[in-house]
């Protein structure tokens, strides 16, 4: 009320002053902001300051946010030579825009926007958080234990659908399938933790379940959990069980994970519930027959021999979903291969390759004589099964650490993401004397570099005095601003401008061509 | 009441303003000429650059004011470039294509607290319809210039160039 009276007061006295023929008032002009245009701060500010060259009343005082909210500030604005706004408390982070408009005693309104960012500019890349090492460790030591109960634990119960399990075995294969349930939540929490960067110190926190939940491991970890349940419970009655618990968890790794989320989906996903139904089946057999081996019985020639019969039924899919699977992820041979990925890939082969190799000479050269009742190769073959769970175990270990090397496919998919946004956004300028290509790089709301060529009719380079680009959204209701361009190799550019918002844009370059000539062209910009 | 008072005399200004010049802008004394006839331009410098002195006053003498004179000022040196013209024009019997395209008033020192005016004289062109025709001129101080060159002839521009509303001669009177 005070203010808009005052406003009004200067406006009469001003117009009083035209009227009464007094000349020798001149536009008031801003002569610097506290804080700077473009300007990035750590903390919100108090108060804005824009300095002019003699006194002004604010006519209109507008914050807008990042988001594009609109906040009047003009109760909060004190007139003076320096004009001062406070502003409201907990502003958010990224880029802000005062939008200004003040009248001098010349009653010539003038106004501008100040762009300022707190934090960061709005649109500039986040900083990838960087998780904490101990999170990371944790992650994949909850991984591993996961793993080994999903596939020592509840593969045993499946073993179990076709062999009869020792009695000591069983205790064992229970006990791995309930540290599996244990460890499936622990590793929904390090995951969110680990995504937010985190400490482990906040596995407690609310926020990093949710966050892990929110990704596509939430579910998983839900699968995995039922999975496992249902085979704990399986191992103690209601054997069948089992059979549900398999494709559940089969399911659940295909669902989360790089392997199951690339394209084509369908491929990807039914390889992946093959190939972890395979090793469910073959790791889970290894547990039991251990104990077996231990001494003869008939039981235990029975597990043996039905292993032995049916083992090829799971690794032929293995093998074919994980050639697929390597294929979707690798793409062709090439420096694509030489990622961790690839190491990881290479690695696992390898101990795969001698797990086979294992494999292979229990089933030809072992198994028969061990069911023959020959002690040397019982103990070979219990040996050779020992080395089998090692090897699987470490495979295991690789298989957790791919959680922290994104596949080939997935690198070049991010970086084709980042061109996308790097794509200019452009804009053509002309009137009859001049035409400018403007070019907004990156194309988005953010920090930007603004190029702008200035040819004449004909295409020929034009060499200009100065380029003056001015900003304005009024459709954000953010007034003009204007900020010098500088020559830059046979362009003007704008360099360390933020544009606050996206939306459409009004673009007006003040091109002086010489000395007495100003063209002033303008155009419009969609900063998507 | 005040506030009555302050709306109805704001009110009142504001029905003023179309007539009264603005004076923050470097403009012309004279708001009209007459198309083929004599005109004394009287270039009114209201303040400096921002706040500093302005120590040259530049203007250019566009295509159809013809047979310019720039006024001598005290304190000042007067330079004048001249050029060939577009077109050729008749004064008073002789035959003109070329004169004066640019006035310099320089080495002055016009205070920002200060009022000056700057004076030249010429000759609308016959041919010259009507409507706005304008003076850009520049000021130039110790850093930097004010360049009132905007001949957009926009309201809002910020730094509209001085001009002069041409009008048609009444009867067909001839000079």
């Amino acid at each position: 009320m005070l203010h808009r009276l005052a406003r009004q007061c200067a406006l009469l006295l001003a117009f009083m002053a035209l009227a009464a023929g007094q000349p020798a008032f001149a536009h008031a002009q801003l002569l610097s902001t506290q804080p700077a245009a473009n300007a990035v701060l750590a903390q919100a500010p108090d108060e804005l300051a824009l300095l002019f060259n003699e006194p002004v009343s604010p006519l209109s005082l507008a914050l807008v946010a990042p988001d594009g909210t609109t906040t009047d500030l003009i109760a909060a604005a004190i007139g003076g030579e320096s004009l001062r706004v406070s502003l409201p408390p907990d502003l958010g982070q990224g880029t802000h825009v005062l939008s200004w408009r003040v009248v001098s005693v010349d009653a010539h309104p003038v106004a501008g926007a100040l762009v300022f960012s707190i934090g960061a500019a709005t649109g500039a890349l986040p900083e990838i958080a960087i998780a904490s090492p101990a999170t990371t460790l944790l992650l994949w030591a909850a991984k591993a234990v996961l793993f080994a109960g999903l596939f020592f634990g509840l593969g045993g119960a499946i073993f179990a659908l076709v062999a009869p399990l020792p009695a000591r075995g069983r205790g064992v294969i229970a006990g791995l399938a309930g540290l599996g349930l244990l460890a499936a939540p622990l590793s929904l929490g390090l995951h969110g933790a680990d995504a937010l960067g985190r400490d482990p110190g906040n596995l407690f926190a609310a926020s990093s379940w949710s966050a892990g939940y929110s990704t596509s491991y939430g579910l998983t970890t839900l699968l995995l959990a039922a999975a496992l349940a249902l085979g704990l419970i399986s191992l103690v009655r209601f054997r069948l069980l089992a059979l549900l618990a398999w494709p559940l968890a089969a399911l659940a790794l295909a669902i989360s994970g790089h392997a199951g989320a690339a394209e084509p989906q369908w491929l990807t996903r039914s390889a992946v519930i093959l190939h972890i139904g395979g090793i469910l089946f073959w790791a889970g057999a290894l547990l039991p027959l251990l104990f077996w081996m231990k001494s003869r019985s008939g039981d235990a020639d029975r597990a043996l021999a039905q292993f032995s019969r049916l083992v090829p039924l799971a690794i032929a899919p293995i093998l074919v979903s994980g050639l697929v699977l390597g294929v979707v992820q690798l793409g062709p041979p090439g420096p694509a291969w030489l990622t961790p990925y690839g190491y990881i890939l290479a690695a696992k082969l390898a101990l795969l390759v001698l797990l086979f190799g294992l494999a292979l000479w229990n089933r030809f050269r072992l198994t028969r004589p061990a069911l023959g009742g020959e002690a040397k190769a019982r103990l070979l073959l219990r040996r050779s099964i020992l080395a089998e769970i090692g090897l699987v175990l470490v495979i295991f270990g690789l298989a957790a650490g791919w959680r922290f090397t994104p596949p080939p496919r997935a690198i070049a998919l991010a970086q084709a993401a980042e061109a996308a946004l790097a794509v200019p956004a452009y804009a053509h300028a002309m009137d009859d004397r001049v035409m400018a290509d403007i070019v907004v790089t990156p194309g988005r709301a953010g920090p930007v570099a603004i190029d702008i060529a200035v040819v004449d009719l004909a295409g020929a380079p034009l060499v200009p005095l100065s380029v003056d680009l001015t900003l304005a959204a009024p459709a954000r209701n953010i007034e003009p601003f204007k900020v010098p361009a500088i020559p830059a190799g046979g362009v003007w550019r704008v360099e360390g401008q933020s544009i606050p918002l996206p939306g459409l844009w009004e673009l007006v370059l003040d091109i002086r061509l010489d000395r007495f000539t100003l063209a002033r062209i303008g155009a419009e910009i969609q900063i998507p | 009441m005040i506030r009555m008072f302050a709306r109805a005399a704001l009110a009142a200004t504001l029905l003023a303003i179309p007539a009264a010049p603005v004076f923050a802008h470097v403009t012309l004394e004279a708001p009209e000429a007459v198309i083929g006839a004599g005109y004394k331009a009287v270039l009114r410098v209201p303040h400096g650059c921002g706040t500093q002195a302005t120590n040259l006053v530049r203007v250019q003498i566009p295509e159809g004011f013809f047979a310019v004179k720039p006024m001598p000022k005290p304190g000042w040196d007067l330079e004048i470039v001249t050029g060939p013209y577009e077109n050729a024009y008749d004064n008073h019997g002789t035959t003109l294509t070329e004169g004066v395209r640019e006035i310099v008033w320089s080495g002055g020192n016009l205070l920002n607290e200060h009022y000056d005016e700057f004076v030249f004289r010429g000759t609308f062109a016959a041919a010259l319809e009507p409507g706005k025709f304008f003076f850009p001129a520049i000021q130039e101080c110790a850093g930097g210039e004010e360049a009132w060159i905007d001949t957009s002839g926009a309201a809002e521009a910020d730094m509209p160039a001085p001009s002069v509303t041409l009008v048609p001669a009444s009867g067909g009177r001839g000079h």
